[in-house]
């Protein structure tokens, strides 16, 4: 049986290259214990425009893409903006973002407890 | 009610059918945190995987060709996104849920349910060949 100490009630999540048009996402899934997970797990995500993750990013004007990058699946639900990321079995996730010039953008996560976990702002990337 | 974690659905049993033509019938049965059958209608979103682990989607009109609601059950999905190979599903009072996926010939899937929880039930292999 499940027990809720094992189920996903946080992340941690690192930003690099975030002044750049394709920063890179790296999320960790932690249980309720405080440790990383031990198995594939489903959270919802989506890009915001704003830190609390009150407004979502219009894609095609704030951000384009939002891919794996290295560990995880995406299986999208509003072509490149929102979609369940899975995780690998030690609770790891890589994606990548597509940010548009002059644009911020941030990652939210949708914990199974509805709980928000909102990324560093993905910012400063200006064309030419 | 008391503990309502105790009716939420923290389990699923997937029973995969026979498959005609390559069109599998999915028995699923929610199961609560008490163990019993959900004597509610729940909500879960599945998808159709490469793979027993469920780290990668099935591409449609490659792998797939449908992935659709039964005889129980109720299939919700925003209009014209992903509909082939992923969806919401809602289940009858009693926790039932039956889905249909075809799977194309020499390829393989497994049906993923994806419990409120995040954690992932998977069925059984689903490989059909002319």
């Amino acid at each position: 049986m499940a027990k809720l100490a094992f189920d996903p009630v946080d992340a941690t999540m690192s930003v690099a290259d975030a002044a750049t048009a394709t920063p890179d996402i790296t999320i960790q899934l932690v249980d309720g214990a405080g440790n990383d997970m031990t198995e594939s797990r489903a959270v919802f995500a989506y890009l915001s425009k704003d830190a609390d993750g009150a407004t979502i990013c219009v894609d095609g004007t704030d951000t384009t893409e939002i891919a794996i990058l290295t560990d995880g699946l995406l299986v999208e639900t509003a072509a490149d903006i929102a979609g369940w990321l899975v995780s690998e079995a030690d609770g790891d996730i890589g994606v990548t973002v597509t940010v548009a010039s002059t644009k911020t953008a941030y990652l939210v996560l949708v914990m199974p407890n509805g709980r928000l976990v909102i990324s560093d702002a993905m910012t400063g990337y200006t064309s030419g | 009610m008391g503990n309502k974690l105790a009716f939420q659905p923290m389990d699923a049993v997937i029973t995969v059918g026979t498959n005609t033509a390559g069109s599998f019938p999915v028995a699923i049965q929610l199961v609560d945190g008490g163990g019993n059958d959900m004597q509610v209608s729940g909500k879960v979103f599945c998808y159709l995987a490469k793979d027993s682990a469920g780290a990668t989607i099935c591409v449609d009109a490659t792998d797939t060709t449908s992935m659709a609601g039964g005889t129980d059950g109720l299939m919700v999905e925003a209009a014209g996104f992903a509909t082939a190979v992923s969806g919401n599903f809602v289940s009858e009072t009693d926790g039932d849920i039956d889905i249909t996926a075809i799977v194309l010939t020499t390829k393989t899937a497994y049906l993923v349910v994806v419990l409120p929880n995040g954690r992932l039930v998977i069925s059984s292999i689903m490989t059909y060949t002319a």
